[in-house]
């Protein structure tokens, strides 16, 4: 059951996407991961695959990773979401607690997308 | 195709450029947000190719009315200028969250220029620590200096030796705050010969990532 979860990644940059994907992939290499370049794209994916948890960057082109976000959270109140983002502002983070989002700083390390991912697994699985 | 790819920079290497310096002005902006007690929005990095003379031309074109801006240089494995540039009255509003709602003449004060130049100090240090510990450079950085004047001279003072037609690696992302009305830019300018010092450190660090 575990090996199905699927983990949305939403990053404009290349190197962030693969820097989550290896680090998902340590704490568990049989998460399925998709990947989005926008909050377009990840919405389109959101709606195609109906992943388990989403990891989400702040600043893309479009919308934002916290408006991208308050649209899932109208369709989707309980999915686990990771806000990861350079952007430490704390107007940024209080604005991911609101929306009971977890906040991710970059650059991202296998430790803190593993604590992230180990303290929802349960939950999802719990769904 | 990006300029970039004209020197044979890969679309991963750009990518990685462009993410290292969001990482860097994240971290300085949430230093300037707890300075002015604001949201500071930031934009994307842009980063091109362009000579001096050309990005002068088109800041003049944005601030006609001139400039005031902190500048630091920087030397080691890479040589360049970083900037923080505001167009004349948006750094009269940096000013003012800083120090209070202060009445500020045409003018700044020593007191005024110093705080400006402390604002510089940090968001220009927070982007260049960012450079160095992710791309293992070697940066010695000058102190940062106070300037008001044209768009031209941001890109010339004190450095007159330099050939101003020259292309260069330029970088700049524009962020801006909502109540208190700052404005202003991050600029990275690097040389050609440290453009290829970047490009291969820049290769090293994707390898490294790589192979992890």
């Amino acid at each position: 059951m575990e090996n199905m979860l699927t983990v949305l990644v939403v990053d404009d940059s290349k190197l962030a996407q693969l820097m989550l994907r290896k680090a998902i992939t340590s704490f568990a290499p049989g998460y399925n991961i998709i990947m989005a370049k926008d909050g377009e794209e990840a919405f389109d994916l959101y709606q195609k695959n109906t992943p388990d948890i989403a990891m989400i960057d702040y600043n893309m082109p479009g919308i934002n990773g916290i408006e991208l976000i308050q649209k899932l959270r109208t369709i989707d109140k309980e999915m686990p979401i990771a806000l990861c983002t350079a952007n430490i502002q704390t107007t940024i983070q209080n604005k991911a607690k609101n929306l009971n989002v977890a906040f991710i700083a970059k650059p991202v390390t296998n430790e803190t997308v593993a604590q992230f991912l180990e303290k929802n697994r349960k939950t999802v699985l719990e769904h | 195709m990006n300029e970039l790819e004209s020197l044979s920079w890969s679309e991963d290497q750009i990518d990685a450029l462009t993410e290292i310096m969001n990482m860097g002005i994240g971290v300085a902006a949430s230093s300037l947000s707890e300075m002015v007690g604001e949201e500071v929005i930031l934009n994307i990095p842009k980063i091109r190719l362009v000579s001096r003379h050309d990005i002068s031309q088109e800041l003049s074109t944005q601030c006609p009315e001139g400039m005031s801006y902190v500048f630091q240089d920087f030397s080691g494995t890479v040589h360049g200028r970083s900037a923080l540039l505001f167009p004349i009255q948006k750094s009269f509003n940096l000013v003012k969250a800083l120090l209070g709602n202060i009445e500020i003449d045409d003018e700044l004060t020593e007191m005024e220029q110093e705080a400006l130049s402390e604002v510089g100090n940090v968001i220009l240090n927070a982007c260049i620590a960012t450079l160095v510990n992710n791309l293992a450079l070697e940066i010695e950085v000058e102190i940062p200096q106070y300037v008001r004047g044209g768009a031209v001279s941001v890109l010339l003072e004190g450095d007159t030796q330099l050939d101003h037609s020259q292309t260069n690696l330029f970088c700049a992302v524009n962020f801006s705050t909502r109540e208190s009305g700052i404005e202003g830019y991050v600029m990275f300018l690097l040389e050609l010969p440290s453009v290829k010092t970047l490009k291969n450190s820049l290769e090293e660090y994707l390898e490294n990532i790589m192979s992890l």
